[in-house]
């Protein structure tokens, strides 16, 4: 008669870093990487004066860059709580694993997603903003 | 929780600096920590719709998801008065 072999107790747990902590929710990783380039990259390419251009768009980019880099420094407060940021090098736990692939889908698919819906409502505040400022200039005319 | 403390966060800075504006003070310190804590509940959003897609479970309100909650808010509160510290020094935000 074959024998199957039992599989070790913590099999659900073996490499899978939610189940071996029951406080990690999910295996974010890096996701605040890809908003923090996104800042760095308005930051580098946004004009000198771009409060003053007539566009609304490039005269609200200082508030596209506050949600942008406000938002990664309290994100990365989160994962080093999680323990996937550390002080050594290379500073990111899934790279220390090797888990590379895995924490370049994650950003990716979450960290692009974060950025574009910090995006968006960004652009719907300068839409309203605009609108708003437009609609007092008729109603002082 | 993390998420929900953020959102409250966010709410309460925002209204601080809608009526420190009104009152014709500078209220730049109070638009930055805003516009932090409004940027990080979206990227927590988008966090927890992704936790929902792939685990079934969109918030998570585990004790040390609160006290995460509690030090995000905390360096929130310290960047705050960073800023104040930094406009009453050289009197520019």
């Amino acid at each position: 008669m074959r024998e199957f072999e039992t599989p070790p107790r913590n099999w659900q747990s073996a490499g899978n870093p939610v189940a071996a902590n029951p406080n990690k929710r999910n295996q974010t990783m890096a996701c605040f990487t890809a908003p923090l380039a996104q800042a760095v990259a308005i930051h580098v390419a946004k004009p000198a004066e771009c409060q003053k251009s007539r566009n609304p768009f490039v005269a609200r980019l200082g508030v596209l860059q506050n949600m942008l880099y406000g938002g990664s420094l309290l994100l990365a407060i989160e994962h080093v709580w999680h323990g996937e940021i550390t002080w050594r090098y290379p500073f990111l736990t899934a790279i220390a694993d090797g888990d590379v692939a895995g924490m370049l889908g994650e950003i990716a698919t979450v960290g692009v997603g974060m950025a574009f819906v910090v995006t968006a409502a960004w652009a719907l505040y300068v839409v309203a903003a605009e609108a708003l400022s437009r609609a007092a200039a008729r109603q002082k005319a | 929780m993390c998420e929900l403390m953020a959102i409250a966060a966010a709410i309460i800075f925002t209204a601080v600096f809608f009526v420190r504006r009104h009152s014709g003070g500078d209220a730049s310190a109070e638009r930055t920590v805003a516009l932090a804590f409004w940027g990080a509940a979206l990227m927590w959003a988008v966090d927890c719709v992704h936790a929902f897609a792939t685990e079934g479970e969109l918030l998570d309100l585990s004790a040390d998801d609160a006290k995460l909650g509690a030090v995000v808010v905390a360096a929130g509160l310290m960047l705050y008065a960073a800023l104040r510290i930094r406009r009453r020094i050289t009197g520019r935000a």
